[in-house]
């Protein structure tokens, strides 16, 4: 099932290869149920200071007890400092409430900053979705 | 049932003439020369004229202000010549007692058979309470505006008590520093400071508190005074840094995460060179800018953000300074800023910039950054902390 969520540039299913990716100041994220409580959300253009509460909202909406978030950054051109904090953010949510929290990163211009900053020793990083999904089916 | 029947009786008994007369508007009919042929009773009613006081007696410019007779004069009778009609005119109506009455016109021309104009046809629309709101639109935007400096003079201000005023003089070094803010309106979490040790030594720091406004702030001074108090009671940069990360963690406030990016330093002076230990957590690489013109980064590999894990890695690394050598710090609002609809300036746009410059001091390294920052323009969406420091060429 794919969810789209409000005021993001709708990028779902088959489209979203086909689609330009995202003018400045917009996100795509496409939300979809991989198996049973566990969401994937598919993040697409820039993560700055304009569009990283829309990345928040989306992720925060979709950590519940007991359930695992994937956020697959590979379609993330630019990941800023305000976009680092939402991850930290998520994670920090997801231990509190008791949720999986992985992160897919695949371009530089993701892994990048995570390597400089720490993070990808805070939370768990893989290099496609099949790997998360595979690592959270042998939690 | 009754009530409706009464409605469409009272309908079908409206005259024409009544309508006219009584209508919610203000009726009247020029002549092309401009004289009143026919006026409305409502009209007549909110001037305050009789009849017979206007009709072939008075122009329609007679009842408007000054002003709008000028504009009338000028713009209106030429455009109503021009294009048959004008609509959504504002003008002021003097009444017979001398009050002004605020409008809106709409006139068009009444041709005859043969095209030729025969009469102007006016209908004035009573705005007074369109002024008073437009008045009120006024006063309210004059307020925000007011509010929205003060905002930008108490941001400044608070900004400013989050940096030194001034620079400390190290004997045998160069200092410069810039501070950019990306918004007059908002409190940035960029920060830096240089101060005396007790040995002799000096410690440096510059970093960057995530987030913006109070929370960035609040955050922004805790860091400051406790770099600097953990400084003097053991300077060195690791454990410096390892104290902050458990006083941001301490002082967690539920939601909201207290993390930073930073670079402290301690800075001992040698004759002719000076020695620089660096710590980092999670910061950008430092520019070191040697006295031959060669360009390269100081990368402190492996350190993490301080204050979100309770054991945070912190990485640590030393530079030597020559004369001429320059070491700048700065924080993302640079390596962030956008070029281009898709396009960053990044860490390898800054280097390639770096590498083009002569021979430097931090003096001089600091200015060309700032005209790189102005010329990055309002790409530069974050606010930019630089600390350069340097020994003097020989």
């Amino acid at each position: 099932m794919t969810v789209q969520d409000p005021d993001v540039v709708a990028t779902s299913g088959a489209e979203s290869a086909a689609a330009d990716s995202p003018r400045a100041g917009q996100l795509g994220l496409d939300v979809r149920t991989a198996t049973e409580g566990v969401t994937v959300v598919s993040v697409s253009g820039e993560v700055d200071m304009l569009t990283a509460p829309q990345l928040r909202a989306s992720a925060l909406q979709h950590l519940d007890a007991g359930s695992t978030l994937v956020l697959d950054l590979s379609g993330v051109s630019f990941l800023g400092s305000a976009g680092l904090a939402v991850l930290v953010e998520a994670s920090q949510q997801a231990t509190r409430r008791g949720a999986g929290f992985r992160v897919v990163a695949v371009e530089r211009a993701v892994t990048r900053p995570l390597a400089a900053t720490g993070l990808g020793e805070v939370f768990s990083v893989f290099e496609s979705v099949q790997r998360a999904l595979e690592a959270d089916e042998s939690r | 049932m009754t009530g409706d029947r009464e409605a469409f009786s009272a309908l079908l008994e409206d005259s024409a003439d009544d309508l006219y007369e009584n209508a919610p508007c203000g009726y009247l009919s020029t002549m092309l020369d401009g004289h009143i042929a026919k006026v409305n009773g409502t009209l007549l009613r909110w001037l305050g004229y009789a009849r017979e006081q206007l009709v072939g007696r008075k122009r329609f410019a007679d009842l408007l202000s000054v002003g709008g007779r000028l504009y009338h004069e000028t713009h209106f009778a030429p455009l109503l010549r021009m294009q048959g009609e004008v609509g959504g005119v504002a003008l002021e109506l003097v009444a017979a007692d001398g009050t002004r009455l605020p409008v809106l016109v709409n006139s068009t021309v009444k041709t005859g058979g043969d095209g030729e104009p025969l009469l102007i046809r006016t209908t004035v629309f009573d705005a007074s309470d369109r002024r008073a709101y437009e008045r009120e639109l006024l006063r309210a935007r004059q307020q925000a505006e007011r509010e929205r400096d003060e905002i930008g003079r108490l941001a400044t201000t608070l900004q400013r008590t989050l940096l030194p005023p001034v620079l400390p003089v190290v004997p045998g070094v160069q200092t410069a520093t810039h501070y950019h803010h990306a918004s007059p309106f908002e409190v940035g979490g960029d920060f830096y400071d240089l101060f005396p040790l007790a040995d002799g030594r000096w410690g440096l720091f510059l970093g960057d508190v995530c987030g913006k406004g109070a929370n960035a702030a609040a955050v922004t001074s805790l860091t400051r005074y406790t770099l600097r108090s953990a400084a003097v009671y053991d300077p060195d940069p690791a454990t410096v840094l390892t104290n902050l990360n458990s006083v941001l963690i301490q002082e967690r406030d539920g939601e909201y995460s207290r993390f930073c990016t930073v670079t402290f330093g301690v800075l001992a002076v040698h004759p002719d060179r000076c020695t620089l230990t660096l710590a980092a957590g999670g910061h950008p690489p430092g520019l070191l800018l040697r006295a031959d013109g060669t360009a390269s980064y100081v990368t402190i590999p492996g350190g993490q953000l301080i204050g979100l894990l309770p054991d945070a890695h912190v990485a640590t690394t030393t530079v030597h300074l020559g004369p001429g050598d320059t070491f700048v710090l700065y924080t993302d609002g640079l390596i962030e800023a956008r070029t281009g609809p898709d396009t960053r300036y990044s860490e390898e746009d800054l280097l390639d910039f770096a590498s083009t410059l002569p021979p430097t001091t931090p003096t001089s390294a600091v200015t060309a950054l700032v005209d790189l920052l102005d010329r990055l323009g309002n790409g530069v969406e974050d606010d930019t902390a630089i600390l350069a420091i340097g020994v003097p060429a020989r």
